[in-house]
């Protein structure tokens, strides 16, 4: 397969995409399929208009992302990944809705029936940051099968209004309350999980919550106070300087089963990005760059060794490494493309969908950056 | 984020860390306590029980060796308990043995070892000097068959000294027995 990155980062839609068409038919005149990230400040409503009238096909995922990977860049605006298949290789793109209402229609039973009647091929899930429901949703589906090790995906990363609010965008449907899929057949792939934030000090045990807001903790302490506490003495303190502290949820052996961002703070609960349970027990956690790098690191190196050579490499990176990345936020990217030696497309996500760092379940996991390798067979 | 916020973040976590394990310790510290007080009491009248008097004994007969002084070990019993349980019911029985051990309990100094040893029997480890002990007991006879006058019981007692008659709790505990069990037979075989 060949696969090509391109972007562009003007303030127009249209030339933006006009751009990246030029790029590519100096390069990839021809291809199999296309997928784009596309900035949320770029109007709805024109996305599937402008793709297919620049591109002249119908064979593509589109999806708003704030920031996107463009190799080794950073890209706020259009980032396009092109694909080329040399051999048998195939992606097909399909579409669920409803995520939002899932409990009461047949979405967990369609979605099942497609894994299962395509488990031989590798799917890649971009979703709408329905965070909480996505969490019910990836745990339900977990009770359908004893371990799901070929699904990997992003939450679109959108605002508007103060909301969560991002579209994927395919030739038929602009998605608001769903995901797409996107299917690779005959590709051998490989992913890794990478975390870098430690676990410190005793476990606490979640007392209540509801969905993914945190009360209390042990014997009815409210949690509210340990976050005041980690925040004591800060000037003007910012939820964001708790993206240096995620709170790290542990199995029963003490290991790190998957980390939750703080989302908000309210008056009597603290509010994460994914679903918290009672009884659920978890550590507070810190990392530095270095130590998120190192991770990183041995996660594109894991990749690496099983595939030997790589066509693609996919990154789904949580936006809040961003914050304590700092300037080496760019670091990532670069680290994975030297180490993988190969194209590299992703963005900065609200929850990374992957399997669990000690278990075969699949997970919404926070905080992390899932990296992937693709070589077509 | 600069560097002084990340640094507080990090001294705050630390604080927070410290305070979690200072939490637990005292918590571990508070169950180790009561988990020794469940293992070395009797559950009915929260006396100490024949498994805390083993280990007080070697202890307090080492320390009379070092001192020169001797232990005082009473061994009582209550007399005709049988008929309290079989006239008034084991949840009268429960009762008495309660107040009797209370009884027990109030009539020895504060460290002194009230042990129950089994069914109505007590075992009391006492420094032998500054205390008058048998007038204690004769008064103690005295007292509860007042007020136990209802169930018509009262109190047989032998003692022995150690290290001075015996080394050994079993020793010790054979002697006092033994003049118990005279002084009984000299109060009912009249």
């Amino acid at each position: 397969m060949v696969a090509k990155v391109f972007s562009a980062e003007g303030p127009s839609l249209a030339v933006n995409l006009e751009t990246v068409s030029e790029m590519m038919s100096r390069t990839m005149p021809d291809f199999d399929f296309l997928i784009l990230s596309i900035h949320p400040d770029f109007p709805v409503g024109d996305v599937n208009y402008y793709v297919q009238k620049v591109f002249q096909t119908d064979r593509y995922l589109a999806f708003q992302s704030i920031d996107a990977f463009a190799n080794d860049k950073i890209v706020q605006g259009i980032v396009a990944l092109v694909l080329k298949f040399e051999r048998k290789g195939n992606v097909g793109l399909k579409v669920f809705n409803g995520l939002s209402k899932y409990k009461e229609t047949d979405l967990l039973d369609r979605f099942s029936d497609f894994l299962r009647e395509n488990n031989d091929k590798y799917h890649v899930i971009i979703s709408s940051p329905l965070i909480s429901t996505l969490d019910s949703f990836i745990e339900d589906l977990n009770g359908q099968f004893a371990h799901l090790e070929n699904v990997v995906g992003g939450v679109s990363p959108g605002f508007k209004d103060k909301r969560l609010l991002a579209y994927e965008f395919t030739k038929d449907s602009i998605v608001e309350d769903g995901f797409a899929v996107l299917s690779f057949e005959n590709f051998a792939v490989a992913s890794s999980v990478s975390l870098g934030f430690e676990p410190y000090g005793i476990s606490y045990e979640v007392d209540h919550a509801e969905a993914n807001r945190l009360y209390s903790v042990g014997k009815g302490d409210p949690f509210l106070n340990v976050v005041h506490s980690i925040l004591r003495g800060i000037s003007n303190p910012d939820l964001n300087y708790l993206r240096y502290c995620p709170v790290a949820f542990i199995d029963e052996n003490g290991n790190v089963q998957n980390l939750r961002s703080f989302k908000d703070i309210g008056n009597s609960y603290v509010e994460f990005f994914g679903n918290v349970k009672r009884g659920q027990k978890f550590k507070l956690s810190f990392a530095l760059a270095d130590r998120l790098l190192d991770s990183d690191k041995k996660a594109v190196m894991s990749v690496k060794k099983d595939l030997k050579t790589i066509d693609l490499l996919l990154n789904f990176s949580c936006r809040a490494r961003q914050y304590v990345l700092g300037s080496k936020s760019v670091d990532e990217v670069k680290t994975y493309m030297r180490i993988g030696n190969a194209p590299l497309f992703g963005f900065f996500t609200l929850g990374e969908i992957g399997k669990g760092a000690t278990s075969e379940h699949l997970k919404l996991h926070n905080d992390t950056s899932i990296v992937v390798g693709i070589r077509e067979l | 984020m600069n560097e002084e916020v990340k640094l507080k973040i990090l001294e705050n976590i630390l604080k927070e860390v410290s305070r979690r394990y200072d939490e637990l310790v005292k918590l571990q510290e508070k169950r180790m306590k009561q988990s020794f007080e469940m293992a070395v009491r009797d559950p009915l009248t929260g006396l100490y029980n024949r498994y805390f008097l083993k280990d007080v004994f070697y202890r307090e007969v080492e320390r009379a060796k070092r001192d020169n002084t001797c232990i005082a070990l009473i061994f009582l019993d209550i007399d005709r308990f049988k008929t309290v349980n079989d006239r008034h019911g084991h949840e009268t029985g429960d009762k008495v043995l309660r107040n009797v051990a209370e009884l027990l309990r109030n009539s020895f100094r504060p460290y002194d070892t009230v042990v129950r040893y089994g069914g109505d029997e007590f075992v009391i480890l006492s420094e032998c000097k500054g205390f008058d002990f048998e007038k204690r007991l004769k008064e103690l006879v005295i007292d509860l068959e007042r007020r136990f006058k209802r169930y018509k019981i009262s109190i047989s007692y032998g003692f022995a000294f150690t290290p001075k008659e015996s080394k050994t709790l079993e020793g010790t505990i054979a002697i006092a027995d033994k003049r118990m069990y005279q002084m009984k037979k000299s109060k009912y075989h009249k």
